[in-house]
């Protein structure tokens, strides 16, 4: 009986639970903007900050295509205003852009791998979260002893628990549901190695004094002293919990924050945008004016993705009205020329309300263009 | 055989939306969740060529992936337990609180069978298939949970 009254309370609580959720957040169903060009904004804007919060990413486009091509001998700019390349209803075409990975994956496929002997832990630090509790080891390069030359380092270390001299007899895990990609070792990158256990609940109880991690290439010609840091500690196991020894979680090197993001190709552009009166009953016109601080190649044409309040509306680029020409015949943005682009959507009918005005280009690391426009003569405030 | 990912990633994705979001909220707390939510799906979808229809349906993937960004998410915001207990969607009664502290102290694989079946409403097949395991195990897992959280809960009838 105790059993099924435990069932039911916790069905009870769970079904609450789940009514009271929020609905997960997701773009808006737009027109003219497919759903994958929507979700392809939304990932791209999730790469660009894990990027920005410092994790080493690749935010292709693609896989594996080359970066897009420079202008060559490009037709030089009149000394006329910026032009205004007028509307047309495209459809988004979903151009594969590739952005730029820093460092490449051809840098990190090129740097030598590691030896155990090139690395040293620079850092160490231990979170715990819902019973589990993880260590971090950072793995720096070993300077004083090789230099400052990266190395390339992947997979999983070979992990060791020890309680004073003695190894601890516990399960250890390569945890694969996150894959392993090639780690490039810098002297101010370090990699980054995560252990987890929960010492809670397993018997008999365990007293874990040191980790020995054991990565990168190991010299046959004699055992290389392991990477060293401070263990977990000791395990608690209540009266009556059944013999269920511990087990150690490892995830597969990877890198650590870096300071700088990504490149992408149209970081480098500027979007700024005038939204004038524009009215939101019928239609609402506006502009976006790109401007480039070098010779952007308009090829492939990439998609623009934008928002009028919770609307999503977007397609392709006007590229073929692009004046400026290169030797090829391939429109391009000149460097510290603004092109202008009008844009054409669907204002809201009815009572007066406040929206604001997103856009941007549909490539990853684009700067957006914001305002907020309201009916009946419109404020608008350019934020880029 | 599972769906492969095909060409429309978000519609693969769309019907596992609030399992996924369940999983994230019971990892790292309403307020985060979507954070983590939008990060997992970003590097699901860079990594959906890894994704191997023939080995089995995509939930699993897709909540090994929002459990590895929940993970990391805690790391960097250096979040501790009882995040249900600070950031969940339900006005706590004493009861519910309780139960989410005895949840907080369940053993890991108790946690997520409990999460999974509780929590999530997956059924025991598709609770087996995230934690790779029989059906059978699954049942004697949850079995195991009610009880650690009876004692715990001071609970001594039956």
């Amino acid at each position: 009986m105790g059993d099924e009254r435990m069932d039911h309370r916790l069905r009870e609580y769970g079904a609450r639970w789940r009514e009271a959720l929020p609905e997960p957040a997701e773009p808006a169903p737009a027109e003219g903007l497919s759903r994958r060009s929507g979700w392809l904004v939304a990932a791209a804007a999730v790469a660009v900050l894990v990027v920005v919060g410092g994790v080493l990413f690749a935010i292709r486009g693609g896989d594996d295509q080359p970066a897009p091509p420079a202008a060559t001998s490009p037709t030089p700019p009149s000394a006329e205003p910026a032009v205004v390349v007028p509307w047309e209803p495209l459809p988004a075409t979903h151009p594969d852009i590739p952005g730029i990975e820093s460092p490449t994956a051809d840098e990190v496929a090129a740097a030598r791998a590691c030896w155990i002997t090139d690395l040293a832990v620079v850092g160490r630090s231990v979170e715990g979260a819902a019973g589990t509790t993880y260590l971090t080891v950072e793995v720096g390069l070993a300077l004083e002893r090789r230099g400052d030359e990266p190395c390339r380092l992947s997979g999983y270390p070979d992990v060791t628990l020890l309680d004073g001299e003695e190894a601890i007899d516990v399960q250890v895990r390569e945890d694969e549901s996150v894959g392993s990609e090639p780690v490039l070792v810098t002297e101010d990158h370090p990699a980054l190695v995560t252990i987890g256990w929960s010492p809670g609940h397993f018997c008999p109880v365990v007293h874990n004094d040191v980790v020995h991690l054991r990565l990168g290439r190991i010299p046959q010609a004699a055992e290389p002293v392991p990477l060293a840091v401070a263990g977990f500690g000791r395990t608690t196991c209540n009266p009556g919990e059944e013999d269920n020894p511990p087990v150690v979680g490892v995830l597969p090197a990877e890198p650590s924050y870096y300071t700088g993001r990504a490149r992408s190709p149209y970081e480098q552009v500027a979007v700024t945008g005038d939204v004038g009166d524009g009215q939101l009953t019928g239609d609402v016109t506006f502009t976006v004016t790109l401007t480039s601080a070098v010779d952007m190649l308009l090829e492939p044409c990439p998609d623009y993705a934008a928002f009028l309040g919770p609307r999503g509306f977007g397609g392709g680029l006007n590229c073929a009205a692009v004046p400026y020409r290169d030797d090829h015949d391939r429109p391009y943005l000149p460097a510290d020329t603004p092109v202008a682009f009008e844009m054409r959507t669907h204002g809201y009918p009815g009572s007066p309300v406040a929206v604001e005005l997103m856009w941007s280009l549909d490539v990853p690391g684009s700067p957006s263009f914001t305002a907020d426009v309201t009916t009946g003569g419109g404020r608008s405030r350019n934020r880029n | 055989m599972a769906e492969a990912v095909g060409d429309d990633f978000p519609a693969w994705v769309r019907p596992h939306l609030p399992a996924l979001h369940r999983y994230a909220a019971r990892q790292v707390g309403v307020a985060d969740a979507d954070d983590v939510l939008q990060e997992a799906l970003a590097r699901a979808w860079r990594r959906r060529s890894t994704y191997d229809a023939s080995r089995g349906e995509p939930l699993p993937w897709l909540l090994a992936i929002v459990r590895d960004r929940a993970r990391r998410h805690r790391v960097r915001t250096r979040q501790h337990a009882e995040l249900a207990e600070a950031d969940g969607p339900v006005e706590l009664s004493p009861a519910d609180r309780d139960l989410e502290l005895a949840l907080a102290r369940l053993s890991p694989r108790q946690r997520e069978a409990v999460d999974l079946y509780y929590f999530l409403d997956l059924d025991v097949t598709d609770v087996a298939d995230v934690m790779g395991c029989a059906p059978g195990t699954v049942r004697a897992t949850l079995h195991q949970a009610r009880a650690a959280l009876r004692e715990l809960l001071g609970d001594d009838d039956g």
